[in-house]
């Protein structure tokens, strides 16, 4: 890898960072004493995102398949 | 102000069955609680697809909707939320892949311009991708009525039938995301940026 390359990644990983950081923390001030979600609105979510994922089956269906995405979407990079 | 910085202040619920859940609450004539889901989409690979919409009731049901007619019209504001999901999920995961598309024409369309208006922003944290099936996605059109400054509209909603693709799914291209042919992605991918 290019030494300007690397710093460039470097950064961006830091630049990350401080906006996870600062997210967390706007985020907590926000939600404090707000009321936490109820088992069954979890339960809603978990159901809403397993729905979803399950139209992926038929995408990666083999190994085959898989490994072919993979080298594909790599070498989009 | 910057894309990323118009985010709602969004609260990770936590990993359940390897589900990530997020909430935030979107602000305008209604408050509306709206979730973000990052989940496996498959245990041999480690892609992860996007889930967003609201959380309502539905009798005595509680369901996430993401074909809801009601929203605040804060498209931008709401989207940056749901990247702020994504890089907080790739901050903890920084070797997934993150897939995401729209549910339907009008949103796939919508999230690909927010994209392309916005790709310094998010090229600033991740390499995007975007891809094609060599499958046709069948659109079944569908009536909705929304309320818009008190007033009832109807319109038509055409949403990808994604189970209608029985026969499996090839994925015939990956590109590197180009906002001059973001016509023929189907599906856009996220990556932390790396060497």
């Amino acid at each position: 890898m290019l030494k300007k390359e690397y710093i460039y990644i470097v950064m961006a990983a830091k630049q990350l960072k401080e906006l996870v950081e600062k997210q967390i923390e706007k985020s907590t001030s926000f939600w404090a004493g707000r009321p936490k979600m109820t088992a069954q609105e979890l339960e809603a979510v978990e159901k809403f995102a397993k729905e979803k994922s399950k139209l992926f089956e038929k995408v990666f269906d083999s190994s085959e398949k898989v490994e072919n995405i993979i080298k594909m979407q790599k070498n989009a990079l | 102000m910057k894309f990323l910085e118009k985010a709602y202040s969004y609260r990770f619920e936590g990993v359940k069955n390897e589900v990530y859940q997020f909430r935030f609450i979107s602000e305008g004539a209604q408050q509306i609680t709206k979730i973000v889901t990052i989940a496996p989409v498959g245990t041999n690979i480690d892609w992860y697809n996007v889930g967003f919409g609201n959380l309502e009731n539905e009798g005595d049901e509680i369901i996430v909707n993401d074909f809801s007619e009601v929203n605040n019209q804060d498209y931008d504001e709401v989207l940056a939320t749901v990247f702020g999901c994504i890089l907080h999920f790739l901050y903890f995961n920084p070797d997934s892949v993150i897939l995401f598309f729209g549910n339907t024409l009008h949103k796939h369309r919508l999230y690909k311009q927010k994209i392309s208006f916005n790709i310094e922003s998010l090229e600033q944290y991740l390499d995007i991708s975007g891809g094609k099936i060599e499958e046709k996605i069948v659109v079944i059109e569908k009536e909705q009525t929304v309320v818009r400054k008190g007033k009832e509209h109807k319109r038509m909603i055409r949403e990808k039938d994604i189970t209608s693709l029985s026969n499996g799914v090839t994925v015939s291209t990956i590109e590197k995301y180009n906002k001059d042919k973001t016509s023929d992605y189907q599906f856009v991918l996220f990556k932390l940026k790396s060497e």
